[in-house]
């Protein structure tokens, strides 16, 4: 069963969330209107979209470091596919496009897989796995732009990463869409419920008969498609595949699963949890921005505030989790 | 044998690698075994402005017969430092630097220096007298020329009224995102009906969308966005398109990449004008001028090179950039 957390606990970010909001809405010109809003929700889609996958991946005791680079590769293949499609095979950009869109997001889960592999086969950390992806992915993207931004797209292209469906940035939706997902998967299926049982207590996981090893191959697979996923609304949005986009996104995505409340040691978190996170960060950026308040300070204020939100959403009682064993 | 596996896999791995890196062809080209002065060409970063300073030289290294040693420090210090004192223990005939620090990078390059090494700073300045030139773009002239055009725009088509954004990298390179803002500051500043509502900063152009979007929503009376670098202006130029304001909102920006020249022929009319560096002609003169110093020839010790600027309203000067554009991109 999954262990949740207190929920008074649960709660705590959700206030820290509305109080954030009631105090930009008061303050800040234009904060709290449907444009903006929804301008947040689009803020934070592409990285979300990962985050709901990292935040299985945490519950399972693993992580994922390489998501960055992940996103660039997956960008960089669509945009270098798309392009060899369209001017060797001389295929019409739709069926390019799709083809690029497929081969981003099958390395992707292929890649996500092979990490998983190579912990339950070798007993490699995915901390190190996935490190080693990170720059693997970065070279890997710049051998195939050749250190030149690709923009094969048509034009319609964009409409993945910044056009509207209903009124409501497409992002946004696949960002809704896989939140869903996920946190069906997570809460209602035995295969969730096998996740928090690998990542609270692996040992007895693997005693009770789990498939530990075939777990955390799909569980790291997961996030290698939502990164790739990412990749492509990124390289919508932006209409190029360039080897330089997403460097750092590990560490926001990070923050906002741990701002929600996942516990690091694995077998404790929930996908509602990190929504709110990134909610969390997307209005606080988004405020900063509003009321053009200075760089440095955006960075100390956003940093101070990440902090100080972890701080009040752990005190009502220590994280929960942790495992007694590795795979 | 459960133990050595993971070994065995990874030295597979590695040596799959390392046998498909050995077969790139630069190494091949440059083992001619023939007697040739030798230069090391260190930038800091794998983005597509150094890839054509590294074509530049490239191309003044093959133009006069010299190997180049090239190098990424990656933007750390360290690996800066260990580059070279590489170089240096290897006995390179000069080593052309983009510091990373005017500063912090003298330690690494004084000793190379006092080895009797050409050094040329290539990109960003160096504290000291020991280079012997110093070759970068002119970051005023970058903004200042753009400046020019945005000025223009705002008296013709604006009624000479422009409420204003800005898109900066002040917080990555403080100095160079000061200056280019400077130069288009400069240009406006004294307009009655013109002013800058926002300035913030976003050079990646996933991170300039969404600050952009943001600005736009926070300042829906802005007509016009100026943006200091090449990720900022596509960031800028998505951002307005997004925002459905295309002819609403005009975009001007600097540094140029073949997306933007596809901007700047966009039917769509945002993007109205960028200024290019000349990032080619950076990497040439830098060798060209550590082989001059190699000899014993006077070099000018400070070059800044002044931008290009490309207008939509000059089709011509568009198209013969990007033809230039294409051949540099797929021979470098």
């Amino acid at each position: 069963m999954p262990r949740k957390l207190p929920h008074i606990r649960q709660s705590v970010m959700e206030v820290i969330l509305l109080a954030l909001c009631i105090l930009l809405a008061c303050s800040v010109q234009g904060f709290l209107t449907r444009a903006n809003l929804l301008n947040v929700l689009r803020n934070v889609s592409m990285q979300g979209i990962i985050a709901f996958g990292m935040t299985a991946a945490i519950i399972a005791g693993e992580i994922d470091l390489s998501v960055g680079s992940a996103v660039a590769f997956a960008g960089c293949v669509t945009a270098w596919v798309t392009q060899f499609g369209m001017e060797r095979c001389h295929m019409p950009p739709v069926a390019a496009v799709v083809v690029g869109m497929a081969c981003a997001l099958a390395l992707g889960s292929c890649v996500g897989a092979l990490t998983g592999y190579l912990r339950s086969r070798f007993r490699v950390p995915t901390f190190i796995a996935t490190l080693a992806w990170l720059t693997v992915l970065k070279g890997a993207s710049e051998l195939i732009t050749n250190g030149f931004p690709l923009t094969p797209f048509p034009d319609w292209f964009n409409f993945l990463g910044g056009g509207y469906w209903m009124g409501v940035p497409f992002p946004a939706i696949l960002f809704l869409i896989t939140f869903v997902i996920v946190h069906i998967v997570m809460h209602k299926t035995a295969f969730g419920r096998s996740v928090y049982a690998v990542g609270g207590n692996v040992e007895a996981a693997r005693l009770s008969g789990l498939d530990v090893g075939g777990i955390k191959i799909r569980v790291m697979a997961i996030v290698g498609f939502c990164s790739a996923l990412a990749g492509i609304l990124q390289a919508a949005q932006i209409m190029s595949g360039s080897a330089t986009t997403a460097q750092g996104w590990e560490l926001d995505v990070i923050s906002a699963v741990i701002i929600g409340g996942t516990s690091l040691l694995g077998g404790a978190g929930s996908v509602r949890g990190t929504l709110i996170g990134l909610v969390f960060l997307g209005v606080l950026v988004n405020g900063m921005t509003l009321m053009n308040v200075n760089e440095y300070w955006q960075h100390v204020v956003r940093g101070g505030l990440i902090l100080t939100a972890v701080l009040i959403n752990m005190a009502p009682g220590k994280q929960s989790g942790g495992r007694t064993e590795t795979a | 044998m459960n133990r050595l596996r993971p070994s065995l896999f990874a030295l597979t791995v590695v040596a799959c690698i390392t046998l498909f890196g050995c077969r790139s062809p630069k190494q091949s080209a440059t083992s001619t075994g023939a007697p040739k002065k030798r230069i090391a060409g260190i930038i800091f970063q794998e983005d597509q402005y150094f890839r054509l300073v590294l074509f530049g030289m490239r191309d003044a290294a093959k133009k006069n017969n010299v190997e180049l040693l090239e190098g990424n420090s990656n933007n750390k210090p360290e690996k800066e430092a260990e580059l070279v004192n590489t170089y240096a223990s290897q006995g390179v005939d000069a080593i052309i630097l983009s510091p990373l620090s005017a500063k912090g990078s003298v330690a690494a390059l004084k000793p190379a220096a006092d080895k009797g090494i050409t050094i040329i700073a290539a990109n960003t300045p160096i504290e000291g007298n020991f280079h012997k030139a110093y070759i970068e773009s002119n970051a005023f002239n970058l903004g200042e020329q753009t400046g020019k055009k945005a000025r223009a725009y705002i008296e013709q088509k604006m009624g000479g009224k422009a409420t204003i954004a800005i898109l900066a990298f002040k917080s990555l390179i403080p100095e160079q995102s000061d200056a280019r803002t400077n130069g288009f500051k400069e240009q406006i500043q004294g307009m009655p009906g013109v002013k800058i509502v926002a300035e913030q900063d976003a050079w990646l152009p996933e991170q300039a969308v969404k600050k952009a979007g943001d600005i736009l929503t926070a300042h829906p009376e802005i007509d016009l966005i100026w943006s200091a670098n090449e990720g900022g202006t596509i960031g800028s130029v998505m951002a307005v398109k997004n925002a459905g304001k295309a002819g609403k909102i005009a975009v001007f920006g600097t540094d140029s990449s073949e997306q933007l020249v596809g901007f700047l022929k966009a039917p769509d009319g945002i993007l109205q004008a960028i200024t290019s560096q000349k990032p080619v002609d950076v990497g040439r003169t830098a060798v060209e001028f550590a082989l001059k110093a190699m000899k014993g020839e006077p070099v000018e010790k400070h070059v800044a090179m002044t931008g290009i600027c490309l207008s939509r309203d000059d089709p011509a000067g568009i198209a013969a950039f990007e033809k230039q554009l294409k051949e540099w991109m797929s021979n470098g």
